[in-house]
């Protein structure tokens, strides 16, 4: 019975041969997407899921508040793991990393020199909660001692060939010549996890860690929590564990009690991130990595059965509307004995092979779009992804469930027909399906709409975050890292020398740029009872100007001043400061290094207020910041990065020439540059992925519509053969004719964009909050929208009615 | 073998009733050859419909074999139409995606009849009917007289004790008519029950019996031969 059935839906599929590839197309289309995005959405939510341990780790956040906002931290007070562990029986035992981001290290290994930039710190017990293998070394004592470091397997092969590096010394030229001994190797770091170093070396490298610390955020703390813990009821016992530990050091920090300064608008709340849901669902501050978005995982999600959706109902509509063609088998076979479930499971039997034709050309297609799809995403999928058990079962299942549920309504429908009905004499034409039919038209064309509408939006978006004046000129800017190994002397002749160049408009120095981590820090004005915390950034001379930044007030830094006590703000800060006249005013910081180890608090004045600029995405509103003069900062005039602007005009030979200047100032340090306008657009590689998917994506999904709408109209219109060869006798004209064939199809079109329309507005509303700075959902996208929407539609149906219309009525006629 | 007692079959169009069947009564025993005539509209196709159980009286009692078949469940007439009833229509009816071959074996695959007899008796029939050659071919490659014949063939596969015929020979030559009218005469001289509803005053006198039906009511019912 089985091989009858197969036999009959083979002979069915090649006799409707146009019929077949237009669903088989459909679906392979629907399927090799819906299969793609499965891969990435995997790969997102698969990150961490390979800690051993995993359930039972949790990392602490810390929500900070401070007076009218308030931000969230990865990292917290070092001294908060140990006090967790020691104070709560739930916590069985906490870990901590440290890590310094835009902090690269020069290492030497034998006179070779390499730049390190990925340099973590962590407590021994790191191999118990993580399970990257350890590959060398003893992880009882791998990471006790100080200048201990771990290296990962192919930093350890590039260092060190295939010498076992156990023991080996690695030079820090720069560093308070502490040799680093490597004491183990582990395996590379996966890259489907929230951590990512090359090198792990000791806490007990840092002799921070020695000193107590509740108030100032360093280390991200991890807790192992005992199987049976309630991580809710753990986190409600953390309030009080900041009152026990925070009160003493805020008095002296802030001058005031905690009590005072909690009434004041501030507060620390810590609160706990499960390990495998911190790549996805948290977006911190001070991220190891920059971290995935469940949103856009389910945003993609969507799309892939979205996608899927639309070429099922492709299928479900031409079965329904070729039903009368079959009704008269169904009632032959009825005759002749057969069930109902006999025929129903015949027509999903063909479904099914249809489906899972589909399938195994999806298979195909993502074999062959590998390589784009990894572009596109910025993944990096393995032909082996395709291979694994795991993704052929879901192609496989996927395919089977959409046979199934598409043919599900047109098995049920088309079995139902009674012999009586269809038998006598010729068959008549039959309408069943058509109300569903026409459901589902509206329903794809929404769908259409919605991701015409989405994709108009998230691109609007981008050009409007890229476009947008940032408050600095990022075009024609380079960063030169590494520089903080040069005196200050040094420095300053290296920059004159840098300025001298052809093609060199200004130099300056910065420790860190927009779109990179400003350190936080406070100011207080001497009297006032809230100081007003936002981030610091340190500057040289020059740099304002270099940067294209504008003051609105005052003046900026300046050779011909004695600046070292003079600080700059932005408009953010005068505001949260509630300064009427900033220019003058003068203020003080608790921040050890702009104060001398002993003695008052100095007292600096702000000079200049530098109109707001952007130094975070636009995700983020701008916040207070305080700009400090590099003769005061840590390193007394040193800059950690050198700021050039350069003429529009200016070629790769400016840049050699500043390569071997760089040289001949610091040869023991690599030359590594990079484009501001680069840097930026990176941090907008989230929405620049998504945006890609999502119209790629969309353009799909829209194209299966039109494979289905173009057959539905075929279909109609030869039904309606008879009736175009009657109305052309009588005198209808081809537009009359292609009127009337599209009339219907764009009443649906327009109600699939009514309904369309405010799902997208408020799901697009939904995304946009993400953002501090956005563009306005206005009524004109959703015009643009469905003009697209009724324009393509009415295309696709007009093709088919063109044809129709042009016919020779005489044939047509003749044909009954 | 056939007993039907005041049938009555009607149409609702609007409010009113339309009446197809008025009180049909009649009764057919196993062996006879009946030939039911009549203007068209008469109600011919829908009496033999009903005597097929494809359709169900508004009211009246029928029997078969002495069961009542208005209390059978769809499962019930399912099972009688695999292994009681044959059909054989106007317009053929054979499924055009399935060879000649094919056509005849499908009954035999819903009384789920093992392979190699399903094989035997189907090229039995080939054999009787003279379709050997053909059985390869698609219906649309066959005349009306060569489709009709499988149609037949198809219809006592199964070995139904009934036969309905519908206008056989509708849509035939005569002479193509004559070979299946033929055909219908040697299965009854086998033993088959056979119901044909017939236009064609010389086809009716291959039965036994002519039942002359006008206005959905059995005016006259004569023996014959
Ligand atoms: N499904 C139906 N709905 C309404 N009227 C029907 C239906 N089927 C048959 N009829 C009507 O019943 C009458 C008898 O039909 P039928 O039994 O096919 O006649 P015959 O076969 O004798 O020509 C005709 O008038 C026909 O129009
Ligand atoms: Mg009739």
């Amino acid at each position: 019975m089985l091989r009858n059935y197969f036999k009959i839906a083979w002979r069915n599929l090649l006799r409707n041969r146009s019929y077949s590839i237009i669903n088989i197309l459909g679906l392979t289309a629907g399927l090799a997407c819906f299969m793609l995005i499965m891969l990435y959405v995997q790969d997102e939510v698969g990150y961490d899921s390979f800690h051993e341990k995993g359930d039972q780790i949790y990392r602490v956040g810390l929500e900070r508040i401070y007076p009218g906002r308030t931000r969230h931290y990865a990292i917290i007070p070092h001294s908060y793991g140990a006090a967790m562990d020691e104070e709560y029986a739930e916590v069985e035992a906490a870990c901590r990393l440290l890590y310094f981001p835009n902090n690269n290290t020069t290492l030497q290994i034998g006179e070779q020199l390499y730049e390190e930039e990925y340099i973590m710190w962590a407590d021994s017990n790191f191999f118990d909660f993580f399970s990257i293998p350890l590959l060398l070394g003893d992880p009882s004592t791998c990471l006790t001692e100080p200048n201990q470091v771990i290296l990962t397997e192919s930093i350890a092969k590039r260092y060190f060939g295939d010498v076992n590096p156990i023991g080996k010394t690695i030079r820090v030229p720069q560093g308070q010549n502490n040799d680093l001994t490597v004491s183990g190797v582990c395996a590379d770091v996966p890259v489907n996890s929230h951590l990512k170093f090359n090198i792990l070396s000791s806490s007990a490298s840092l002799p921070f860690l020695n000193q107590s610390n509740f108030i100032g955020f360093s280390a991200y703390t991890y807790l192992m929590l005992n199987s049976n813990a309630d991580p809710l009821a753990l986190e409600a016992k953390f309030d009080d564990l900041v009152i026990k530990h925070a009160s003493g050091p805020a008095l002296r920090q802030f001058g005031m009690s905690l009590e005072e300064y909690m009434e004041a608008g501030n507060g620390y709340r810590y609160f706990l991130q499960p390990l495998e849901g911190i790549y996805l669902d948290s977006n911190l501050e001070s991220e190891i990595k920059p971290p995935g978005s469940r949103q856009r995982v389910n945003f993609f999600l969507l799309i892939a059965i979205l996608i899927i959706g639309i070429a099922a109902i492709n299928f479900m509509n031409l079965a329904t509307a070729r039903s009368a063609g079959r009704a008269r088998e169904v009632g032959i076979r009825k005759t002749l004995g057969s069930t109902r479930n006999q025929i129903a499971t015949q027509f999903l039997v063909e479904a099914v092979i249809i489906s899972l034709s589909a399938g195994i050309l999806a298979w195909g297609l993502n074999y062959l779009l590998l390589d784009q799809f990894n572009q596109l995403t910025g993944k990096s999928f393995e032909y082996s992804s395709l291979m694994t058990g795991k993704y052929i079962l879901l192609l496989v299942g996927a395919a089977v469930a959409t046979g199934l549920l598409s043919g599900i309504y047109p098995a049920f429908a088309l079995s139902s027909f009674k012999p009586v009905q269809v038998l006598r004499g010729k068959f008549m034409s039959t309408s069943k399906g058509a109300g569903l039919r026409n459901a589902l038209v509206v329903f794809q064309f929404g769908i259409s709409v919605f991701l015409i509408i989405s994709t108009i939006l998230i691109h609007r978006q981008w050009v409007f975050t890229q476009n947008k004046s940032l408050g600095f000129d990022k075009e024609s800017l380079v960063n030169l890292q590494g520089a903080g190994g040069l005196t200050a002397q040094q420095a300053e002749t290296f920059k004159k020398q840098l300025r001298e160049l052809p093609g060199v408009i200004a130099v300056s120095g910065c420790n860190s740029q927009p779109g990179d981590q400003y350190f936080g820090m406070s100011f207080i004005r001497p009297g006032a009872n809230e100081s007003t915390t936002g981030s610091g950034l340190i500057i040289s001379d020059e740099y304002i100007e270099c940067m294209k930044m504008e003051i609105v007030e005052g003046r900026s830094f300046s050779e011909k001043f004695q600046d070292s006590l003079s600080i700059l703000i932005n408009e953010a800060a005068v505001s949260e400061m509630g300064l009427d006249n900033p220019i003058g005013t003068t203020v003080v910081s608790p921040a050890q290094f702009l104060n001398p180890a002993e003695g008052d608090q100095l007292v600096y004045t702000i000079i200049g207020v530098v109109r707001d600029f952007h130094f975070q995405s636009l995700h983020h509103v701008i916040s207070p910041l305080f700009l400090i003069h590099n003769r005061r900062s840590f390193n007394n005039g040193v800059d950690n990065m050198i700021t050039l602007r350069l003429e529009a005009s200016a070629t790769t030979s400016t840049l050699a020439q500043i390569e071997t200047m760089w040289n001949r100032y610091q040869p023991d340090t690599p030359f590594r540059y990079a484009f501001m306008d680069q840097d930026w657009a990176q941090l907008y590689e989230k929405e620049m992925t998504t945006r890609r998917v999502s119209s790629l994506f969309s353009l799909i999904a829209i194209l299966i519509a039109c494979l289905g709408l173009l057959a539905l109209a075929a279909f109609t219109a030869e039904r309606k053969t008879k009736e175009i060869g009657i109305r052309k006798v009588l005198g209808a004209t081809i537009p009359n004719i292609i009127g009337m064939l599209s009339k219907d199809f764009l009443k649906l079109v327009i109600i699939g964009i009514v309904i369309a329309s405010p799902v997208a507005w408020w799901v697009m509303d939904q995304w946009l909050q993400d953002f501090a700075y956005r563009i306005e959902i206005s009524w004109g996208i959703f015009a643009l929208a469905a003009v697209i929407a009724i324009a393509i539609a009415f295309t696709t149906v007009s093709f088919q009615s063109l044809r129709a219309a042009m016919a020779n009525p005489i044939q047509s006629l003749r044909a009954e | 073998m056939i007993s039907l007692t005041n049938i009555e079959r009607y149409y609702r169009q609007g409010l009113q009733k339309a009446w197809v069947l008025k009180d049909v009564s009649l009764n057919i025993e196993e062996g006879e050859f009946v030939s039911i005539m009549g203007p068209s509209g008469a109600g011919k196709s829908t009496l033999l419909n009903i005597v097929g159980m494809l359709d169900s009286p508004n009211s009246g009692e029928y029997h078969f074999f002495d069961e009542p078949v208005h209390k059978f469940s769809e499962k019930k007439r399912t099972e009688l139409h695999r292994n009681y009833i044959g059909f054989v229509f106007q317009a053929y009816h054979l499924i055009d995606d399935l060879t000649v071959y094919e056509n005849i074996e499908t009954p035999l695959l819903y009384k789920r009849v093992g392979r190699s007899e399903r094989k035997a008796l189907v090229a039995n029939m080939l054999d009787r009917f003279n379709m050997v050659a053909k059985k390869d071919l698609f219906p649309h490659q066959l005349s009306g007289g060569q489709q009709q014949v499988v149609g037949v063939a198809r219809a006592i596969i199964g070995k139904p004790k009934l036969l309905l015929a519908d206008e056989p020979t509708g849509n035939l030559h005569t002479s193509q008519g004559d070979e299946i009218m033929e055909l219908l005469s040697d299965l009854h001289k086998e033993g088959m029950t056979i119901i044909q509803v017939t236009h064609s005053e010389r086809n009716s006198e291959y039965g036994t019996r002519i039942v002359e039906l006008v206005d959905g009511f059995i005016r006259k019912s004569i023996e014959v031969g």
